[in-house]
């Protein structure tokens, strides 16, 4: 593909993928929070496809899009979430915002110092988790809402945020969009990588879910 | 759409009546069918011979040359016309090689979705035809000979009605909400193969940017529901994703186990798998395995659901919802979801016919004269007709037997499905293999079947008083 067309192409769909994804957090209406989060979710996909990975692109619609997304939405229908009963509090003070945050950071770095070590690459530098944390912080000025008890939520957050840094730099993108361009991967290869050298942790997942689901069946049958 | 005033008119003095008032065409039209339909005919063939002399004079036989011979080999018919258009243009108009891609993908688009348009005009008046006779009744019969003009005069219907916003409607979601619905209908009509070297979009993973596309569709229907703040259109949306969920598993199991055989993603690859004819004459389509069978019809029953037809149509149950989802839209946005719909069944059908049906390959040997792509869409038109008798014949199912059915039988019988598939393969595909997985097949189909029945096992009736 031209490499211009490639460029344009890229940059626009990421920029719709992080507006999308930006709308989902900031947005009034938890249903168009729902809808431009699937937004987003396609945005991936479309990344996913645009970079030869069409296998991984298409079941990222399928469930993410398909599953996910209509799922989160099925669940704000029926549960009619309102900000005060989930103990949102308008505006919140500048300087508790300030703390939350810093105790949110501390556990992030932590995180990002050990999966740096883990992968054998320089450990992604605080300035990344403290510009993440910064870009937080304007989000949740821009809605000026914040949950009750949300400094758990907020270290949740950075560290997977922290994580993702790690594996951002570990990967090839970094060196540009030639470096990307590798040999589509026959889906057969991916296959039999999930049963001969990943098949631990697929096996790991699928309890994980299943434990998920008896879990979900027990709290929806528990009342009678 | 399926008022018909036209039953009540038996006699056929009210009918000359209702003759004398058309304009003299129509009249014409009206007493001599078939004359007409040879007259149109002829003049359409005329129009376009005429197109090809006018357009010739630029690259002089380019044009007549394809056309003879898309004429001496009608296998290839398509490709030759398409490459002939496209060489045409590059040395009469000199198209740039950008220039010829992008009218490459615009005719074949153009193609695909002319041929579907038409498709969804004649099926909307045949299936309404064919629901008529079933229920002992006309039909659509006073627009032009047979009613053959009737999906014209729907669509001036729809094209000139008023479009209506609910006040409280969210504006942007019921705006975009029949758009999203037809485009993944309208995209899963590209990998679809309609005959060797005829597949609009070659992927390695076809059928999963399939099932992908279907998935796609519940969210536009769940913008549909919401967008309209409406109590009915709410309720329609959250059975119709309840219901698209539950039968997405019965849907995509089949396939799997056609893919495990057929080992490939490819469409192409899946219809050539069952290229070859047993003893001469029997098709090795994978509907004739015992596996395939059963497979099929979950698919079958599976793909009545997902396109929310009769008698799994209780989203837009009238009974019950007024239209479901569509109960606010009106106008060009209904009949927008009306073609998505049938666009819809028309690629889930195309699917069917690609994974248990063999493709473009012809049910005989000695049939083969008959080119692929039109072996294909007979084909995918035989399974709408199925479809349309069924919504004539079964009447509409409740929600807890929709859902009870779809995960104590359905989706049991899929993982069924992919066991007797793999134990087929194992045990060569021969006579063992019938042996094996014949009782694979129906002893789960007994036991699901009676352990579903016994449940809705009624008691006979006591009547107090008169049984004394």
């Amino acid at each position: 593909m031209n490499t211009s067309i490639a460029y344009f192409a890229s940059t626009a769909i990421g920029l719709l993928t992080l507006l999308a994804a930006f709308a989902a957090v900031t947005l009034r209406n938890p249903i168009h929070c729902g809808l431009s989060l699937a937004l987003s979710f396609m945005g991936l996909a479309a990344l996913f496809i645009f970079l030869g990975a069409e296998f991984v692109g298409f079941i990222q619609i399928l469930v993410y899009v398909g599953a996910v997304a209509v799922l989160i939405m099925f669940v704000i229908l029926l549960t009619r979430p309102d900000a005060a009963a989930a103990g949102y509090t308008e505006k919140p003070a500048l300087g508790r915002l300030i703390l939350n945050f810093v105790m949110a950071a501390l556990p992030a770095i932590i995180v990002a110092e050990l999966a740096g070590r883990m992968q054998g690459i320089a450990a992604p530098g605080h300035a990344t988790i403290l510009a993440g944390s910064m870009v937080f912080i304007l989000a949740l000025l821009l809605i000026r809402r914040l949950p009750a008890g949300s400094t758990m939520g907020l270290a949740v957050a950075l560290s997977v945020f922290a994580i993702l840094a790690v594996a951002i730099q570990g990967s090839p993108s970094l060196h540009g969009v030639e470096a990307l361009a590798v040999a589509e991967v026959p889906i057969a290869a991916v296959g039999i990588m999930l049963v001969e050298s990943h098949l631990l942790p697929l096996l790991i997942t699928g309890i994980l879910l299943t434990a998920a689901l008896l879990g979900a069946v027990l709290f929806a049958t528990s009342e009678d | 759409m399926n008022t018909d005033h036209s039953a009540a008119i038996p006699g056929a003095n009210t009918n000359q009546a209702h003759l004398q008032a058309m304009p003299p065409t129509l009249e014409f039209a009206a007493r001599r069918p078939w004359l007409t339909l040879a007259l149109l005919v002829a003049l359409v063939l005329a129009a376009m011979a005429l197109l090809v002399m006018l357009l010739n004079l630029k690259a002089p036989g380019m044009l007549t040359s394809a056309l003879t011979d898309a004429v001496r080999q009608p296998h290839q018919a398509p490709i030759i016309l398409k490459a002939g258009l496209l060489d045409y243009l590059a040395a009469g108009w000199g198209f740039t090689p950008q220039l010829l891609q992008v009218t490459s993908a615009v005719l074949t688009i153009g193609t695909l979705v002319g041929i579907f348009g038409g498709m969804f005009a004649l099926t909307s008046l045949i299936e309404r035809k064919v629901l008529a006779r079933i229920q002992n009744r006309y039909g659509p019969n006073r627009v032009g000979p047979w009613g053959l003009f009737q999906p014209v005069a729907d669509g001036i219907k729809m094209l000139i009605k008023e479009d209506i916003v609910p006040r409280g409607a969210d504006k942007t979601l019921h705006l975009l909400a029949p758009v999203v619905m037809v485009v993944p209908a309208l995209l899963a009509l590209s990998i679809l193969p309609y005959g060797p070297g005829m597949v609009p979009l070659e992927l390695t993973v076809g059928i999963i940017f399939f099932f992908a596309l279907g998935a796609t569709t519940e969210v536009a229907v769940f913008m549909a529901g919401w967008g309209s703040n409406n109590k009915y259109s709410l309720l329609g949306a959250m059975r119709a994703i309840a219901q698209m969920i539950s039968y997405e598993l019965p849907l995509i199991l089949p396939a799997i186990a056609v893919v495990m055989l057929s080992g490939s993603l490819m469409p192409a690859d899946i219809v050539n798998a069952q290229a070859s004819y047993a003893l001469g004459f029997i098709p090795q389509w994978f509907l004739f395995t015992p596996w395939g069978f059963a497979g099929f019809i979950l698919f079958f029953i599976a793909a009545q659901a997902e396109s929310n037809r009769s008698p799994f149509d209780l989203p837009e149950g009238e009974s019950e919802l007024v239209a479901g989802h569509l109960t606010e839209y009106s106008g060009f946005k209904y009949a927008t979801f009306f073609l998505a719909e049938y666009i819809g069944l028309f690629a889930i059908s195309g699917l069917a016919v690609t994974l248990f049906l063999g493709g473009w390959h012809a049910p005989l040997p000695l049939l083969d004269f008959i080119p692929g792509y039109l072996w294909f869409l007979i084909k995918l038109f035989s399974l709408v007709l199925l479809a349309i008798w069924i919504r004539g014949t079964v009447p509409r199912v409740r929600i807890d037997q929709l859902m009870n059915f779809a995960w104590k039988f359905m989706i049991p019988m899929g993982f069924v499905v992919i066991v007797a598939a793999a134990v087929w393969h194992i045990s060569g595909a021969a006579l063992l293999g019938w042996l094996l997985t014949t009782p694979l097949i129906v002893l789960p189909y007994l036991l699901l079947g009676r352990n579903l029945a016994n449940q809705y096992a009624v008691a006979g009736r006591v009547y107090r008083y008169s049984d004394g």
